[in-house]
């Protein structure tokens, strides 16, 4: 017994210490160190060892955007880009935080690792925005031994005159604004693109929401980077290798997809080898596709910086396409998923190995992105649909699947996986529209993202999350009413339907606390901290991942009460570079709350501890490197309220709209 | 619902997803599609020439690689024989900044390039790499634009492959939009 409980717990080491030092999963920027196999990725990722609390700081810069539609404010916008950062600090089994550092001001000299938020007025036109990275040449190692390179910096770029942006992304509250900004912050803490309907794939296939901004390869992503502890003793891993012709193939996705969630995936090594790890315990099927062909404008196959060699070279995918196929066992695999006799079981702690694809090359995929649209009962158009479960016929409007001429692509089929639902009627659109119809009935599914599958004689297209199975109609709001509570505070009444249990209500960004749910289905919250006459547009989320938005594209506002302006005293006016310095914060028509943050807009200031007093006073513990130069000021930020100005002096709020 | 009903309701709704896929933006960093004419109305000015890198520099956060563009001839606006223009991201004292989707040109390679000039001075190629073209000379010796990397791998938005002029078209058919999209001027 005992000999047998040490080679169990043999096993487990050795499985978790694969899952450590694994070269794959997910993608992220790589680099190698040798020019022949085995490879084992070195990363881009921020150093927790630099970071304090393991948090790495963001700063978004004190340049109010222009342009912006009409009743949106430069306090949305920064809301909406705190709720964006929030996304990825759900994440428990990551262990980064993003840390709001307050505002900064261009030119502010800055030392220690952090993520700057610009407004700039120097993106051309066809760039919403950009995102990305800054590493030294050099190396790191993390708490596992594994060598990485280290992040000292990202940026993340937005436009300065929002008029720049498409009509339909330049709210700051809209679901594309929002997405967009989840996903260029998986940029700047080291995700690359992904091809599984995630929030770090390309927006032709993204089917993130803004309720449910991140799927499982996201969340895999962030916490293989930057691993809780724990985590890699949770979840499982899948390897093997993709050959064609007897020779690996470089840059193939593989993915692992369960009939009920959403896939994971991951790229494979210059030899063919691959590992997905991160992989939640359960049943998948497993598929080898190709990288798409670039889109015009693209500057590779999806955007995908290839991995680097070991003198600096990119190692670019190996071939030109090849016949997307599920694993079953067999080399030659199939594109019949019906024809797997098992899917594959993935158990914590262990992989599953030998996975392996023999691909047959081709000159061009059958398709190389299929886009899925459905549209609401107001005709609001919504990707990766929500389709109500027991609808007899419902419709989505594909592209990609048509010939030039318009007509169905000879021998197309279309399928779901686990066949959760089945197709009644194809119709392609009149030309000019290059799309399709696709309508569906007798769903079995539960809820949740469904899986596509289009198929010709000799290929198939995936698309993981092609639309969402849910129980509910949409959330919708028909008015916002101001009220008092019993004693005499603001709420606001929410009226509308479709609110579940797990609505949340949200005022430009920032989530209202849900006092009681009225005899007539109204809903009475109490608005976060806004300054005085400021109008926030009002948000219903379900977590099913559907929006108020869906049906009404402009949301409905609330206007807060006129109020004095408040003003604040910092003490002391310097704050030296040497241990921790107390600070301290007394204010006049202030509202702080434990919700209140400071920040100095540097990453060479940093606020170790925060304690609110009273809703006039504050006690800040800071610490401040020798690099610190006082030039970015202070930022105190309550909900939508800003205060902001130079330290020492008495600072104003900035309650401009 | 009946089918005619059905593709009625679709018809309008199509309208709507028409207007989000005209300009559904494209993978990268984000991007929004711009059509040819979009670019050539947008850009600050359209030059034929060939580029050579030359030095990398900040410019508040973002780091730029600077490239010098010999112009052998101005579509449109006013250029000198040659113009300072640059790319997003690159590698200068041990530093490297990545933005995925940033273009990288090639020395000695003919280029059409739609650039915009930002109010500060900084002139890049439109839409990250949406407005750069590699000019090749086809059998009948005629000069052709393609999109820049490999053409034949190329789809537009809507997945269908691209080999329409908005990509792939003569020089002197591009002089000819040119002056047809902005009117008779340049």
């Amino acid at each position: 017994m005992k000999r047998r409980a040490l080679v169990r717990a043999a096993a487990a080491v050795l499985s978790l210490s694969c899952l450590a030092a694994s070269a794959s999963a997910y993608y992220f920027y790589v680099s190698f160190n040798t020019r022949s196999g085995p490879y084992n990725a070195i990363v881009k990722k921020f150093d927790l060892n630099t970071l304090t609390n393991k948090t790495v700081p963001f700063f978004i810069s004190d340049q109010s955007p222009v342009g912006t539609v009409a009743g949106d404010s430069y306090q949305a916008i920064v809301s909406e880009i705190r709720a964006a950062a929030d996304v990825w600090n759900s994440v428990s089994s990551s262990q980064l935080r993003l840390g709001y550092g307050g505002l900064f001001s261009a030119g502010t000299p800055e030392t220690a690792p952090g993520i700057d938020v610009v407004f700039s007025d120097d993106i051309p036109p066809g760039i919403v925005a950009l995102g990305g990275p800054s590493t030294w040449n050099g190396f790191g190692f993390d708490a596992n031994g594994n060598t990485f390179i280290p992040i000292v910096r990202s940026t993340l770029v937005l436009h300065h005159d929002f008029s720049l942006i498409r009509t339909e992304q330049r709210a700051s509250y809209s679901e594309l604004f929002f997405v967009t900004l989840v996903h260029e912050f998986g940029h700047t803490l080291g995700l690359q693109h992904t091809l599984t309907s995630s929030v770090m794939a390309t927006q032709v296939t993204s089917a993130s929401s803004r309720a449910t901004p991140l799927a499982t390869d996201d969340i895999a992503a962030i916490s293989l980077l930057y691993p809780a502890d724990g985590y890699l003793g949770s979840v499982g891993s899948i390897s093997g290798r993709v050959t064609m012709n007897g020779n690996g193939v470089n840059l193939a996705s593989v993915v692992a997809i369960p009939t009920a969630g959403s896939a994971i995936s991951t790229l494979t090594n210059p030899d063919g080898t691959y590992q997905i790890n991160g992989v939640p315990p359960g049943y998948y099927y497993v598929y080898a596709h190709p990288l798409p062909p670039m889109l015009s404008g693209e500057s590779s196959p999806d955007n995908i910086v290839p991995p680097k060699d070991s003198n600096g070279n990119p190692i670019q995918a190996n071939y030109t396409a090849f016949a997307t196929q599920f694993y079953n066992g067999q080399g030659g695999g199939t594109r019949d998923w019906q024809q797997v006799q098992q899917p594959l079981f993935v158990s914590a702690a262990n992989v599953t190995a030998g996975i392996n694809f023999n691909v047959s090359a081709r000159t061009a995929p059958a398709f190389p992105y299929v886009r899925t649209y459905g549209y609401t009962s107001t005709n609001v158009p919504v990707t990766t649909a929500p389709l109500t479960l027991g609808m007899q016929s419902v419709s989505l409007v594909a592209y990609g699947l048509l010939q030039q001429n318009n007509t169905l692509t000879p021998g197309l089929g279309v399928d779901t996986l686990g066949g959760v639902a089945t197709i009644t009627d194809i119709k392609p659109y009149s030309p000019p529209y290059s799309a399709l119809y696709l309508s569906w009935r007798s769903f079995s599914a539960s809820a949740g993202p469904k899986h596509l599958l289009f198929s010709t004689p000799n290929d198939l297209y995936v698309l993981p999350s092609g639309f969402t199975a849910v129980s509910n109609p949409p959330p919708s709001i028909s008015s916002v009413v101001p009220t008092f509570d019993s004693n005499g505070n603001r709420e606001v009444a929410i009226y509308g339907s479709g609110f579940q249990s797990d609505t949340r209500i949200f005022f430009d960004g920032q989530a209202a606390a849900i006092d009681s749910v009225q005899a007539d289905g109204s809903w009475l919250v109490r608005p976060p901290a806004g300054p005085g006459g400021y109008s926030a547009s009002v948000v219903a989320l379900n977590s099913d991942g559907q929006s108020s938005l869906f049906l009404q594209p402009t949301a409905p506002t609330f206007t807060y009460d006129q109020a004095a302006t408040p003003s604040v005293t910092v003490i002391p006016s310097f704050i030296p570079p040497t241990g921790d310095t107390v600070v301290d914060i007394t204010g006049v028509n202030t509202n702080f709350t434990s919700a209140t943050t400071i920040g100095f807009g540097t990453s060479d200031a940093v606020v170790k501890k925060l304690t609110v007093l009273s809703p006039t006073h504050i006690s800040a513990v800071v610490a401040a490197s020798n690099a610190w130069v006082p030039t970015s000021g202070i930022s105190l930020t309550t909900g939508l309220r800003i205060i902001s100005q130079a330290v020492g002096n008495q600072i104003t709020a900035t309650d401009s709209q | 619902m009946s089918c005619k009903l059905t593709v009625k309701a679709m018809q309008k709704v199509f309208m709507l997803v028409l207007l989000g896929v005209g300009l559904t933006p494209l993978p990268a960093s984000t991007l929004q599609q711009l059509s040819l004419d979009d670019m050539i109305r947008l850009s600050t000015v359209i030059v034929h020439g060939k580029a050579q890198q030359t030095v990398t520099g900040f410019r508040g956060s973002i780091l730029y690689t600077h490239y010098q563009v010999q112009v052998s001839e101005t579509l449109k606006g006013a250029a000198g024989s040659q113009l300072d223009m640059v790319v997003p991201g690159g590698a200068a004292n041990q530093l490297q900044q990545i933005f995925a989707g940033a273009p990288s040109l090639l020395p000695g390679q003919d280029y059409v390039l739609f650039l915009w000039t930002s109010k500060s001075g900084l002139t890049q190629v439109i839409g990250l790499s949406q407005g750069l073209f590699v000019v090749t000379t086809n059998a009948a010796g005629q000069q052709i634009i393609i999109r820049a990397a490999a053409a034949e791998r190329m789809v537009n938005a809507a997945g269908q492959p691209v080999t329409d002029s908005d990509i792939q078209m003569s020089l002197s058919d591009l002089r000819a939009r040119i002056q047809k999209t902005l009117g008779g001027g340049k």
